[in-house]
């Protein structure tokens, strides 16, 4: 029998649900995602990259720089902290709901933490949802609102990647509306880039790191990119942009090394991924007062 | 429609020999231009890893960055070998399967070079520094407009060919290809017209790429290498698949599950997307089960021909390949595991084991079918062959476990936060190295592949001059009276 027909329409039909489950529902999903405002500073998030950081995302996507560097902060959990903002003037009171929220406290340290010289300081630390929950409800019931004590909850976004510093909440989807191509990347032969702007601010050792890699990290096996840089005569004097080379990794006597202009671009992009600001959908931790 | 290209007469019976070597233009011109972008492919590929042990290795020189290269790598060996040879490989089992001979050789040995100009435009737009950025599919837009034009040009002869088969049935494998050549066009138009013509906004370009790079493997290559396995092994034993059912399943599992992979449970998006890529990732090993039991059991008939041994070899190692790839792919798909081998060398490991390992070993199995039938015998072209499959066999092994060691290594390093990010490469240091091994062997083994298409289409050449009745030695010369 001859199936082709059948075959063929099966085949056309199967891949189109696929694209239509993975591409035309998300876009329909996604389509209206707008920045948020910030309500303090008025200036849009994320930030709309222009200029030479503009330029620099160019220089990254045609080196490649995404087949070793992520640009993707991964959140796995989040946990909550609880902290003390006003003790309150029925000390008592609070100390037995605290006991009975924590019953493995023993009456001092409750008694401790009821105090008002503990007011700033964190009750619970790293608890779960549930947990949470739990105490809300606890305090609730026990109506220590109405006695004056104050309970912050402070959100607190976890994984390995934020433990590491590497940002301060998982990336979203709003993170990337101006990303053009999204560069998420695949693989981390190199740290992952997302908030490292804020994490080496400092030009001239992100362009030393591009000259030479372990010129600024022992044993980094990340190749250089010495073609973004120029060997030159030294004039009447040294150029201002000329690199602080030392050691084995110094020009020889009378040269120096200075950035061409895609070295440039491409720290200004780099220096441009610094800012992971709290978003409605992607709250970041906020620190006790 | 009649061929006036074909190279035998349409006289002779059509035998599997008559009918493959029916298509010899086409399959030369196919194969040995997937053997030349194997090579380049592998060259590529061992500069760039060489480059992390030796970090300055040519650093003064932009067309040599470490990313540039992996880029053209994977270009060259998805799109110049692995597509082509795909293609290759499609063409002569509608001939093979449909009892026709191959339609319009010599028009397919045209458009395979218009392919290879795209390749050559793409490769050299990604050292220029013209790549798209998106990992896998990297070819700027005006090369993939033309390679997308090309394969749909060398996509006519085989439905053409299709078109006029004697056996109205449709074998199992035929089902693979028709399907795979409506997948691969559809996805990779897709890429182009939301990648790079219209690009879709923001993370959702991440969405179209994750489904296109997982579609040019999962309902290209594997669907191709999948019909390779469900023909050449029953072939190779005498034996016929017990049951259509199970390949009936494997082809809409296929079908149905494997466009759904390819988007990580924690990219920025709907969790919903993830998770259900998630789900079919894990379920594909159900249809390459069912691949499994088709010709579980089957034992080849090991007869006198080196080169159908050799052949038999490549497959049956596809087809081992094809269960270690559905159950790593499985295993990677749950979420604690891929929390630990997103982003490390474990998606090295994976994709040389679809590339490599699956597909290409289905590949060069039928390339050794087809071309060996082009020339007469040589032992030292068998002997060539051999040593392929023995080299390419330990290359993909060393390659792989490497990979797949120095990512878990990885993984687990970078999963530990009082670890600090230095430690998490330099756990992995060792394992790395072994892969660059495993690099530098698929390299040589991809030479022998080439020296063996030269080599046969040399013979091939020789032996037609030989029997030329208006070039060759033996011409008939007229004499004017």
């Amino acid at each position: 029998m001859n199936f082709g027909p059948f075959i063929f329409l099966g085949s056309f039909v199967a891949l189109l649900i696929s694209w239509a489950g993975l591409i035309l529902v998300p876009q329909l999903q996604l389509k209206d995602l707008q920045p948020e405002t910030d309500n303090t500073t008025g200036l849009s998030k994320p930030a709309q990259p222009a200029g030479m950081a503009l330029q620099g995302a160019s220089v990254y996507r045609a080196n490649g720089c995404n087949y070793c560097h992520s640009q993707q902060v991964r959140q796995t959990s989040f946990y909550y902290d609880v902290v003390l903002e006003a003790a309150g003037d029925f000390p008592d009171v609070f100390t037995r709901t605290l006991m009975e929220v924590n019953p493995k406290w023993e009456d001092f340290e409750a008694e401790m933490f009821a105090d008002s010289s503990y007011e700033g300081e964190v009750l619970f630390k790293n608890i779960d949802q549930f947990r949470k929950n739990y105490i809300e409800k606890s305090f609730e019931n026990a109506g220590i609102g109405d006695l004056g004590v104050k309970i912050k909850y402070v959100f607190r976004p976890s994984g390995p990647d934020i433990s590491r510093g590497w940002g301060q909440r998982g990336s979203v989807a709003t993170d990337y509306l101006y990303d053009q191509p999204v560069m998420i990347g695949q693989q981390r032969v190199g740290p992952d880039l997302t908030t490292i702007g804020a994490r080496v601010p400092d030009e001239t050792r992100q362009l030393l790191h591009l000259y030479n890699p372990r010129s600024v990290t022992d044993g980094s096996t990340m190749p250089a990119y010495r073609y973004l840089f120029k060997k030159q005569a030294i004039g009447d004097e040294p150029s201002p942009t000329a690199l602080p080379l030392a050691d084995v990794f110094a020009p020889e006597e009378g040269f120096e090394i200075v950035p061409k202009e895609e070295a440039l671009q491409l720290v200004a992009y780099l220096k441009s991924l610094n800012v992971q600001s709290a978003l409605f959908t992607a709250p970041m931790a906020t620190p006790a007062e | 429609m009649s061929d006036l290209m074909s190279q035998s007469s349409d006289n002779e019976p059509c035998t599997s020999d008559v009918i493959t070597r029916s298509g010899k233009l086409a399959f030369l011109g196919l194969f040995g231009g997937a053997g030349f972008w194997l090579v380049f492919a592998g060259l590529f590929s061992l500069v760039a890893s060489v480059k992390m042990h030796s970090p300055t290795l040519l650093a003064d020189c932009s067309w040599m960055s470490y990313g540039r290269l992996k880029g053209a790598a994977n270009g060259m060996l998805m799109f110049g070998f692995g597509t082509q040879a795909a293609i290759a490989v499609s063409l002569w089992l509608v001939a093979i399967l449909g009892q026709t001979k191959v339609r319009l050789s010599a028009l397919t040995l045209g458009l395979s070079k218009l392919y290879n100009l795209a390749i050559v435009i793409g490769v050299v737009g990604i050292m220029y520094g013209d790549t798209s950025g998106f990992v896998g599919f990297e070819f700027p837009r005006y090369a993939s407009g033309l390679l997308l034009f090309a394969f749909i040009a060398l996509a006519l002869p085989v439905f053409i060919t299709l078109h006029n088969r004697t056996e109205r049935q449709l074998y199992p494998s035929l089902w693979f290809v028709i399907g795979g050549m409506l997948w691969f066009a559809w996805v990779y138009s897709t890429g182009i017209l939301l990648l790079q013509v219209f690009p879709v906004r923001g993370i959702l370009s991440a969405a179209v790429h994750g489904w296109v790079v997982n579609g040019l493997t999962m309902v290209w290559l594997l669907p191709i290498s999948v019909a390779v396995i469900l023909y050449l092994i029953p072939k190779l034993a005498n034996a016929a698949i017990p049951s259509r059912l199970t390949a009936v399943l494997a082809f809409w599992g296929i079908a149905f599950l494997a466009p759904w992979g390819g988007i990580a449970a924690g990219t920025p998006l709907p969790s919903w997307v993830g998770a259900i890529s998630t789900a079919a990732s894990a379920l594909i090993l159900v249809p390459i089960l069912c691949v499994y039991y088709s010709v579980a059991g089957m034992k080849p008939v090991r007869g006198n021909n080196p080169i159908d041994r050799t052949s038999g070899r490549f497959v049956d190692f596809s087809f081992l390949c094809l269960l270690i790839f559905g159950v790593f792919t499985a295993i990677n798909s749950f979420a604690v595991v891929s929390a630990i081998t997103e982003f490390t060398y474990v998606v090295d490991a994976l994709r040389v084991l679809a590339v490599y390992g699956v597909a290409g070993s289905a590949l060069f199995a039928v390339a050794y079918q087809v071309i060996s039938k082009q020339a007469p015998n040589c032992d030292m072209c068998a002997r060539f062959a051999g040593m392929h499959f023995q080299l390419f066999r330990l290359g993909v092994v060393i390659s792989v476990v490497s990979f797949a060691f120095a990512g878990l290594k990885q993984g687990r390093a970078l999963a530990n936060p009082d670890l600090s990010f230095a430690d998490s490469t330099a756990s992995a240091n060792i394992m790395f190295k072994f892969s660059t091994i495993g690099e530098l062997i698929l390299l040589i083994a991809a030479l022998l592949f080439m020296t063996y298409v030269v080599g046969m289409t040399v013979r091939s050449l020789m032996a037609d001059w030989k029997t030329c009745d208006w070039c060759g030695p033996n011409a008939k010369v007229e004499v004017a009276s």
